[in-house]
């Protein structure tokens, strides 16, 4: 790499997200090569989860950043952080794909050496290091939730279903399963205000 | 959240809360987003659970995403962007006739029920006239213009697909207005194939604007359709509007 080109990434890589996807919407490859770097293991990470399978994940985060650089689909900075942006489109490739796959998701081998949960601190970027503890802490959080709370989230989120169908598939009242949901959502946006350090909630977003 | 007004609060609570985690059916999600763009407190609730609903992806175990992912991604990226340089000649290609185009339509495999809906549309649209093709000509800097025409009941749509050989540049107008979580989704329809191209978003003043990066060498048609955000891999609704490609 050329000097010049040194310096040109250096200076993308000081941009905020919100910056980046200004050169993204003109068909900047090295701002989107910036972006991916920071966002593709969440999107990887998010994507595995729904759909259970490594080749589908890569897939999934494949069409979800592809549809990203050749959309004018632009980011609005008043729906949230350019993050939760990419995390949304990830999610509904997943669902689509999880839909159209028809396939339960695995358990995840935690041995595994992609895993940065089984990895010493030590290999760990400063990202890779915040991106590990905020999981943890965040997933401590959600299972102080009641059981039955967290599952009907669960179910909607990484699911893609439906109140209607997880009131099916859980046989209860339709207004049970949105009473869950909005009871689980206000106990982890509690955890948010109060038990979670800002410095994780602000480093994941 | 303790000074929203009691009435609303019980009203659309656990409707935002459903609405938030993207559980609702498009009629419920319809109503929500209504009431949400002139209620400012139930507005006020659904940015507060929103910051909940989204920091679930950081909850799952963070895996390092495998870097082949990351060099076929950029190999794609790298080889759209360069061909989008004005520098870079457009490509000649033999396209078959626009007969055999057709014909082909149905020589392929037999199509999903939702695919195959969907070009039925298109052949019968065509057959009583829906594609008749309106004002077209040929640029100065060798673009070729097609006028788009809009499907029952968005007959008030207007659009033009501008190709400049394999690819092309397709300009709406008159579309519906987009609901939370909804995009609009351009398609490339070669024979029996159709084929998920760009997404966009429509602009204050109603237009929209999208470029189809590639596919349009000996494609049919081009067309648009209403898709979750990110877009779909397959049409998950009929055409709002479409246009030949010829």
């Amino acid at each position: 790499m050329s000097p010049e080109s040194d310096q040109s990434a250096v200076a993308l890589e000081r941009l905020a997200d919100e910056e980046l996807m200004v050169l993204v919407d003109r068909k900047d490859p090295h701002a989107f090569e910036v972006l991916y770097d920071r966002h593709g293991g969440p999107a990887y990470s998010l994507a595995y989860r729904i759909v259970g399978d490594r080749v589908a994940a890569e897939d999934v985060t494949q069409e979800a950043f592809l549809s990203i650089w050749r959309s004018r689909a632009r980011f609005d900075r008043a729906r949230g952080s350019v993050r939760s942006w990419v995390l949304s489109i990830v999610r509904n490739r997943g669902i689509d794909s999880l839909r159209r796959g028809g396939a339960n998701a695995p358990a995840l081998d935690l041995d595994d050496e992609t895993v940065l949960e089984s990895r010493p601190s030590s290999e760990l970027t400063e990202d890779e290091a915040l991106r590990r503890e905020t999981s943890e802490e965040l997933r401590g959080a959600l299972g102080q939730l009641p059981e039955d709370q967290s599952r009907v989230i669960h179910l909607a989120y990484f699911g893609g279903f439906s109140h209607s169908e997880i009131a099916e598939m859980l046989n209860m009242p339709l207004g049970t399963v949105k009473g869950r949901m909005r009871l689980g959502l206000e106990k982890i946006r509690a955890q948010i205000a109060e038990g979670l350090s800002p410095e994780m909630v602000e480093g994941w977003s | 959240m303790t000074d929203q007004p009691r009435s609303c609060d019980e009203r659309w609570g656990e409707e935002i809360a459903a609405y938030s985690l993207d559980a609702l059916d498009e009629a419920a999600s319809a109503r929500v987003t209504d009431h949400v763009a002139g209620c400012n407190a139930c507005a006020a609730r659904l940015r507060w659970l929103q910051a909940a609903v989204d920091l679930l992806p950081a909850s799952v175990p963070q895996l390092e995403a495998p870097p082949a992912l990351r060099e076929r991604l950029m190999a794609t990226v790298e080889a759209e962007a360069e061909a989008r340089s004005p520098s870079r000649p457009a490509a000649a290609t033999s396209r078959p006739s626009l007969g055999e185009r057709i014909g082909a339509r149905f020589r392929g495999p037999v199509l999903r029920p939702a695919l195959a809906g969907l070009a039925v549309a298109l052949i019968v649209a065509g057959a009583v006239g829906y594609e008749l093709r309106g004002d077209s000509g040929t640029g100065a800097d060798g673009t070729h213009t097609v006028a788009a025409t809009a499907f029952k009941p968005y007959s008030g749509a207007t659009g033009s697909l501008v190709i400049d050989g394999d690819r092309g540049d397709l300009h709406v107008a008159g579309l519906p207005a987009l609901k939370r979580g909804q995009v609009y989704q351009a398609w490339v329809a070669t024979g029996n194939d159709i084929e998920p191209s760009s997404v966009f978003v429509l602009a204050g003043d109603g237009t929209g604007e999208v470029s189809i990066p590639k596919g349009l060498s000996g494609a049919d048609q081009v067309m648009v359709t209403r898709e979750p955000e990110g877009g779909s891999t397959a049409p998950s609704t009929g055409p709002l509007i479409a246009a030949t490609v010829d």
